[in-house]
Parts: C-alpha cells; sequence; structure tokens
C-alpha cells in the first residue's frame, strides 16, 4: 500500500469552452480528514466526480492507491453525492441488501443500527421519503462501509443542524484510522472543528492545501475567517 | 457480480411487467367473454373490448419497447448513475444483465401475447366440447407443416425451426445493442443528448442497411425462387448470411457500448 492515496497530475476538465478543473496537481495521504472548500461553481463537485469514474479527464490523471478508477478502486472508495441518486421504488433495506451484495467492506448490522437512531424505518420506500431523509438513509449506506477513501459532496448540505452534528459524529466514529475522508463543503464552520487539513479551490483552481493548524498559527485566524477573506467578493 | 446485477435488474422490472401482463390477461379474457355473450350479430361491447384488448397488446410491446431503452439510459446515464457506475463491477458486466433482462422481457411479453390470444380464444368459444374438437383441428394444423415442408423441400423442419430462432436471438442482441450503442454515442455530446442518440439510431440503421446492400451474397424472394430446384439451400444461405451478420454488428455495438461507458463516461 502506498502512503499516497489520491494522486492528480495536471487534472483538467472542461464543459464545452467551461474550464471546471485547470491543470489540478493534488496530492492526499492516509488517515486524515480533509476539508475541500470552495465557493459554489468551483470545481469541487467535478473533482470528486473525476475520482468517482463519473466523469472523464480532458487532460492530466487521477489516481487512487496508483490505479486510475475503475473496480478496484470503486471497491475502496465511497461516494455521497451530492444529488439524491437512489432509485426511488427501492425500500431502504432493499438498498442496504444491496450495497452488502456489491461491497465487501459494508456492515448491514452497522447500517440498519444508524437507521434505527434516526428512526428511518426499512419498509419506507425512498419516493416516499422528505429530502432530509433521503440524504441522510445515503450518509448512513456511505458511512457504513470500512473504505479506505470517503469522497462526501455537500454531505450537510440538506438537513437541520440537529442532524448536522449527529451525521459529522457518525464521519468521526465510523471511519478508520487508515482511511481519509474528504467533505466538500461551503459550511466551514460546522465542520471546522473536525478537520486535519483544508483545501482552498476556486475557478478549478487550488489555491492552498495546506494542515488547519497551519492556518490558525501562520494566519492566525480560524479557517472560517480566513476562508471568507480569501474569497472575498 | 453479473448475477447479483441481473438479480437488481430484474428486481426493478419485475413489478410493471408483471402489473401489464396481468392487465393484458384480464383484458383478454374480458374481451373473449364479452364477444361470447351476448351471442348477437351486432355485438358493439364485444367489438369494443376487442379494439381495447388489441390496443393493450400493442401498449405492451411499446412499453416492453422503451422500457429496454429507459433502463439503459435513466439507470446508467441517468441520476441513479450515480450508483451503478460506482458500483465496483466493469463496464460490460452493466451492459451484459441489461441486455440479459431485455431480451428476457422481450421474450415474455411475446409469449405473453400468444398465450393472451389463446386466453381470448378459449373464453370466446361457446361451449367446451367445441373447444376440444377445434383444439383438435387446431393441432392437426399445426402439426401439419412440417411434414408437408420435409416433403416439399427435402429439408428438416426443426433443424429449419432452430435457425429461425437463433435469427430471431442474434436480431433480438444486435437490435438492443444498437438501441445501446446509439445512447452512449448521444451521451458523447453536450447537449441535446436525447436528439442525438436518436439521430444515431437513425444513421447506424442507414448505414447498415445500405452495407448488406452492397454485401456479397444479398438475393431478393424472386432469386431465391429462381433457384427452385433447391430452394432450402437458397433459404439456409440467406438464413445464415443475416445470422453471420447479426453477430458481427452485435459485437461491434456491444464493444461501443462497453468502451464508452468505462472510458467515455460524463456524468453531468
Amino acid at each position: 500500500m502506498t502512503e499516497e492515496l489520491l494522486c492528480c497530475r495536471g487534472l483538467g476538465k472542461q464543459f464545452g469552452h467551461k474550464v471546471a478543473l485547470a491543470g489540478v496537481d493534488l496530492s492526499l495521504g492516509r488517515g486524515r480528514i480533509i476539508g475541500l472548500l470552495g465557493p459554489n461553481g468551483s470545481g469541487k463537485t467535478t473533482l470528486i466526480k473525476l475520482a468517482n469514474g463519473l466523469l472523464t479527464p480532458t487532460r492530466g490523471e487521477i489516481l487512487i492507491n496508483g490505479e486510475v478508477p475503475g473496480p478496484a478502486t470503486k471497491a475502496v472508495v465511497s461516494y455521497l453525492p451530492d444529488a439524491s441518486y437512489l432509485p426511488s421504488w427501492m425500500r431502504v433495506r432493499d438498498l442496504v441488501n444491496m450495497f452488502d451484495d456489491f461491497y465487501a467492506d459494508f456492515s448491514a448490522d452497522r447500517a440498519v443500527e444508524m437507521l434505527s437512531t434516526l428512526e428511518i424505518s426499512g419498509a419506507e420506500r425512498l419516493k416516499h421519503l422528505s429530502k432530509g431523509t433521503k440524504e441522510k438513509v445515503q450518509l448512513v449506506l456511505a458511512m457504513s462501509r470500512q473504505a479506505q477513501l470517503y469522497l462526501l459532496d455537500e454531505p450537510i448540505g440538506g438537513v437541520d443542524p440537529a442532524a448536522r452534528d449527529y451525521i459529522l459524529r457518525t464521519i468521526l466514529q465510523n471511519y478508520s484510522a487508515e482511511a481519509t475522508v474528504l467533505i466538500s463543503t461551503h459550511l466551514i464552520s460546522d465542520i471546522e472543528p473536525v478537520l486535519d487539513e483544508a483545501i482552498f479551490i476556486q475557478n478549478g483552481h487550488i489555491l492552498l492545501h495546506r494542515p488547519v493548524d497551519d492556518i490558525r498559527e501562520t494566519e492566525g485566524k480560524s479557517v472560517d475567517e480566513y476562508f471568507r477573506e480569501v474569497f472575498k467578493c | 457480480m453479473l448475477r447479483k446485477l441481473l438479480k437488481y435488474e430484474f428486481l426493478a422490472t419485475a413489478r410493471v411487467f408483471g402489473v401489464c401482463y396481468l392487465g393484458l390477461a384480464a383484458l383478454s379474457i374480458l374481451a373473449g367473454l364479452s364477444m361470447k355473450f351476448p351471442a348477437t350479430s351486432n355485438n358493439i361491447v364485444g367489438a369494443l373490448m376487442l379494439m381495447a384488448y388489441v390496443c393493450m397488446l400493442a401498449a405492451v410491446m411499446l412499453f416492453t419497447f422503451l422500457t429496454i431503452i429507459r433502463r439503459f439510459y435513466k439507470n446508467l446515464l441517468g441520476g441513479e448513475g450515480y450508483l451503478m457506475n460506482t458500483l465496483p463491477v466493469r463496464s460490460w458486466q452493466l451492459v451484459t444483465s441489461k441486455l440479459i433482462a431485455s431480451l428476457a422481457w422481450s421474450a415474455a411479453s411475446l409469449v405473453m401475447a400468444a398465450l393472451s390470444f389463446a386466453l381470448l380464444t378459449i373464453a370466446a368459444v361457446p361451449t367446451f366440447s367445441l373447444f376440444w374438437k377445434d383444439l383438435a383441428t387446431v393441432w392437426d394444423v399445426l402439426t401439419y407443416p412440417p411434414a408437408y415442408f420435409e416433403l416439399t423441400t427435402g429439408f428438416s423442419f426443426w433443424l429449419f425451426l432452430l435457425e429461425v430462432l437463433l435469427l430471431l436471438l442474434v436480431d433480438g442482441i444486435s437490435s438492443i445493442c444498437l438501441l445501446y450503442t446509439s445512447c452512449m454515442v448521444g451521451h458523447q455530446f453536450r447537449r441535446w443528448r436525447v436528439a442525438a442518440s436518436i439521430i444515431v439510431y437513425f444513421l447506424i440503421s442507414f448505414l447498415v442497411s445500405a452495407l448488406l446492400d452492397v454485401l456479397p451474397g444479398n438475393a431478393s424472394a424472386q432469386q431465391i425462387f429462381a433457384l427452385a430446384d433447391n430452394i432450402s439451400l437458397a433459404v439456409n444461405i440467406q438464413f445464415w448470411r443475416l445470422i453471420l451478420v447479426d453477430v458481427v454488428l452485435g459485437s461491434i455495438y456491444f464493444a461501443v457500448t462497453a468502451y464508452l461507458l468505462e472510458k467515455r463516461l460524463n456524468l453531468e
């Protein structure tokens, strides 16, 4: 197992004439919680989708454990998309079974336990759930895996503050010491306490990638304050 | 993994097809009965029910066709693609699971169409004694062609039937794979992906039919019958030619679909 978990070299993505990512070089290690922070349309989702093989790079490459996204990387990456993506006809328990069938690192017991804590019934069909509840189901599924890399795209965007705390606790409790969690968000103050590293991204460029302690020491302010300063309108 | 994919593919489609087939069966029995009672010469209800049955039959066929496309497009290239394309499986396995389920439902729809027609007939015949007598006649008629066929052509009926079924299968595979390829090529465009897919479909269909015209071995019915002294050979050549073409085209469509899904996916 190499020390480097995720690596981007000159990674570029264009949609027509619009540049979503402009030659990103990035290296993520193991055992960290990393915030991918940037305003809307900065390239956060594009980067995460590229890591999942849902988008094809226009230039450069993205590697996970030294491999391009494929079945081997998908087996060790747990992905939480920013939109609801689960088939609406399925019941919650069908989805638990499906994840159990396909992912060797999935724990159905843990998923069932988290669902019951959140008072979500396994018999419920997805189409009858509210948007917030659907997001919770998606998060439970993603965090019930013992993955090496969690890619969480806006995990707390659509839920109420109480659920937000539960979700962050869940993330902290469920990932192993060797795993890395990449959380994309613009709600920085909520996740700042749990972060080890921060990546600032704007217009498809990585502005900085530093440990949060380093930011606090050298800049003399919180990541949230620093973010507001850097991205001042 | 393929078996697991198939399991969820059938789970996703079984309910709607089940409802469709039950509806068709119910309507065929109702149509049959309403043609029997009242047994007057101008039975308007019976005629209307028969029309409803025919419409339902057409609807089931159309639904089968649309479901083949929808399952591929929505489940792999739409919102559910985020789930399916992040499963640790190869793209050819995804395509194969869709293909097998599509073939199975196409066959089931054809069988249900035949079955519903049988149900309608059974419900419509005035009395059962007559029905059994008719059934005997039907059986005679059905079993007559093989003997007649072999007598006139000197060619085994069952081998011929096997060829027909094989052609049906490979033609089904290549037709479905053409739909998939069209979706994947259309997906390479940034905008108007659905329109692009439809244009690609007609373009490929046109090119293939033009290609078939210039390929050796193309013969019209007249030319075949001109060889009347050895008609079975002529027909056989045509069958195997079509089977070969479908196998080649189907393989190309499948490979292109799996390649584009693996290497050129862009879920925006």
